[in-house]
């Protein structure tokens, strides 16, 4: 009866066990599966191919986490995963970065553009001032 | 032996040295280095404090020979580095972009104001060269209309000299007319006979001034024309005068004529024509016997019927002065002649009157036995002589 009763406890130990495993796997794919959308994500963001590297990286190593999973080596998944993550904050960043960047040369290049058009109202004040000048002359012959 | 030994020596110095630097830990460490990490080290110093420690732990781990650790470390110490830079490079991208903004709105509000002005200005210049436009204008009508007024005006000269000249030729040609009339007057009173010199000057004068004419030299033509004029009014002043005095001459001659034929129709009487001088006389004499009785001075009735033809002949000429004169014969004394040759004269002349002869043309008088006309010493000398002679005179 012990003994029906030990295996019996074994059997449920080992089912739980197996079961927590399942659980766990799942749950990596899930990570897994949210980062890579996470990656997609920000590619579409990168309007610029800014991060175009970095994004590579990021999809190499989710590919990596995806081995350990499939390895089972669960701990080294969660390890790649938390260092995707940083990739990702770290990609959006410098997309984020890019964008202003892009957005201030724009503003610089707008600058430049009025200020090349303030030469040129310039220009033609001082031609319309001469020509001001000859017609008024003229005028007065 | 030896060489084996010496293999064996190196081999395990060679596992006891430090392993090649991993290529994530070298980026790292240039990465660290960038300048712009100090930058990002004042942004978000906490991040780059951990990619220190991750730095110095993945050295830690490369010095242990512990690749994987420091491969790893070195990774997460990147990306913490580069989250630290890009938020250092959003910071500065928004401080780029403020400034821009700022220096853009500053640019903008220049842009504005210089377009304004230049807007301003062009306005003027536009306004200006309108203006001269217009002055340019106003100076080529003001042009074409003083070439108009001078065109006009020259052609009003012409039209006036054309109007001057054909009124000029008008005029020369109506004082050629009029010479023509003038010389056609001279001619009719032929001042080309009696004044001949004037009357060819007058002739050569028209000739050249219708040439003159016909040439267009129509001053000349009119000096021409006047002189022509002139001399054809001489030529008929002076001409007149002679063809009058021939003109009566020749009338005076023919009414003479007449006169002389219209009293050859009275009967019994002789018609007589004699000169006297610059006169000439028709003499109509009429015996006494025809008028009175024996020495009667006063006539007889039913004998005054030759008078009628008389009266009628002095009615008729009655431009011509007429005496009537009494004739006798000589017998008697002169004076009592005299008187019977006078009382009969004033007897004819009374009975002329009396049958409308005009009294004031007719001169009376009695010559006596004087001037005889036949023999007195036979009757009929003496009846001959005893008459009384109408006398017409003219030139």
């Amino acid at each position: 009866m012990i003994r029906v009763g030990s295996v019996i406890l074994l059997v449920v130990t080992l089912g739980g066990w197996s079961n927590a495993f399942a659980g766990e796997a799942d749950d990596l794919q899930n990570m897994i599966d949210r980062a890579r959308q996470g990656a997609k994500d920000l590619e579409a963001l990168d309007e610029h191919k800014a991060v175009t590297d970095e994004i590579t990286f990021l999809r190499v190593w989710l590919d990596e986490a995806w081995k350990q999973r499939s390895q089972q080596h669960y701990d080294e998944v969660r390890a790649v995963l938390d260092r995707c993550d940083a990739q990702a904050d770290m990609v959006r960043q410098r997309i984020v970065a890019s964008q202003l960047s892009a957005q201030a040369a724009e503003r610089e290049k707008a600058l430049k553009r009025t200020r090349a058009k303030i030469d040129e109202t310039k220009k033609a004040i001082e031609a319309a001032t001469i020509q001001k000048a000859a017609l008024g002359a003229k005028g007065r012959k | 032996m030896r060489t084996l030994a010496l293999f064996a020596a190196l081999l395990l110095v060679g596992a006891c040295s430090t392993p090649p630097k991993p290529p994530e830990l070298e980026a790292f460490e240039k990465l660290r280095s960038d300048p712009a990490a100090a930058a990002a080290s004042k942004r978000a110093p906490d991040l780059v404090l951990s990619a220190d420690r991750l730095l110095a732990v993945s050295r830690d781990q490369w010095q242990s020979n512990d690749l994987d650790d420091s491969r790893y470390s070195a990774l997460v110490g990147q990306i913490k580095l580069k989250h630290a830079l890009a938020l250092a490079e959003q910071d500065i991208a928004k401080k780029r972009m403020a400034v821009a903004d700022e220096q853009l709105t500053a640019a903008t509000d220049e842009q504005l104001r210089l377009q304004r002005d230049l807007n301003a200005l062009n306005n003027e210049v536009a306004l200006i060269k309108q203006l001269n436009d217009a002055a340019a204008e106003r100076e080529k009508l003001a042009e074409q209309l003083n070439a108009a007024q001078q065109k006009a005006s020259a052609d009003k000269q012409t039209m006036a000299e054309q109007l001057a000249a054909e009124r000029q030729k008008a005029t020369v040609g109506e004082k050629i007319s009029e010479v023509e009339l003038a010389i056609k007057t001279a001619d009719t009173v032929k001042a080309g006979t009696h004044a001949a010199r004037p009357y060819s000057a007058a002739l050569d004068m028209l000739a050249r001034a219708q040439q003159e004419f016909a040439q267009g030299n129509f001053r000349a033509a009119e000096t021409s024309a006047d002189m022509a004029r002139a001399k054809a009014e001489e030529a008929t002043v002076m001409a007149k005068p002679i063809y009058a005095q021939e003109a009566q001459g020749a009338e005076n001659k023919a009414l003479a004529e007449a006169l002389s034929r219209d009293a050859a129709a009275i009967p019994n009487v002789v018609v007589r024509r004699d000169i006297r001088g610059s006169l000439q006389r028709l003499v109509l004499p009429i015996p006494c016997s025809e008028l009175f009785i024996k020495r009667d001075t006063i006539i007889a009735p039913g004998r005054d019927a030759i008078l009628e033809g008389i009266a009628a002949l002095l009615k008729k000429y009655a431009s011509f002065p007429v005496q009537i004169v009494g004739y006798t014969d000589t017998r008697g004394r002169a004076s009592e002649l005299l008187a019977i040759s006078l009382a009969r004269s004033q007897s004819v002349y009374s009975a002329l009157v009396l049958r409308g002869a005009d009294a004031k043309r007719m001169l009376v008088s009695g010559q006596g036995g004087a001037e005889a006309i036949s023999d007195n010493r036979t009757v009929a000398g003496r009846a001959r002589n005893n008459r009384i002679e109408i006398i017409f005179l003219y030139q």
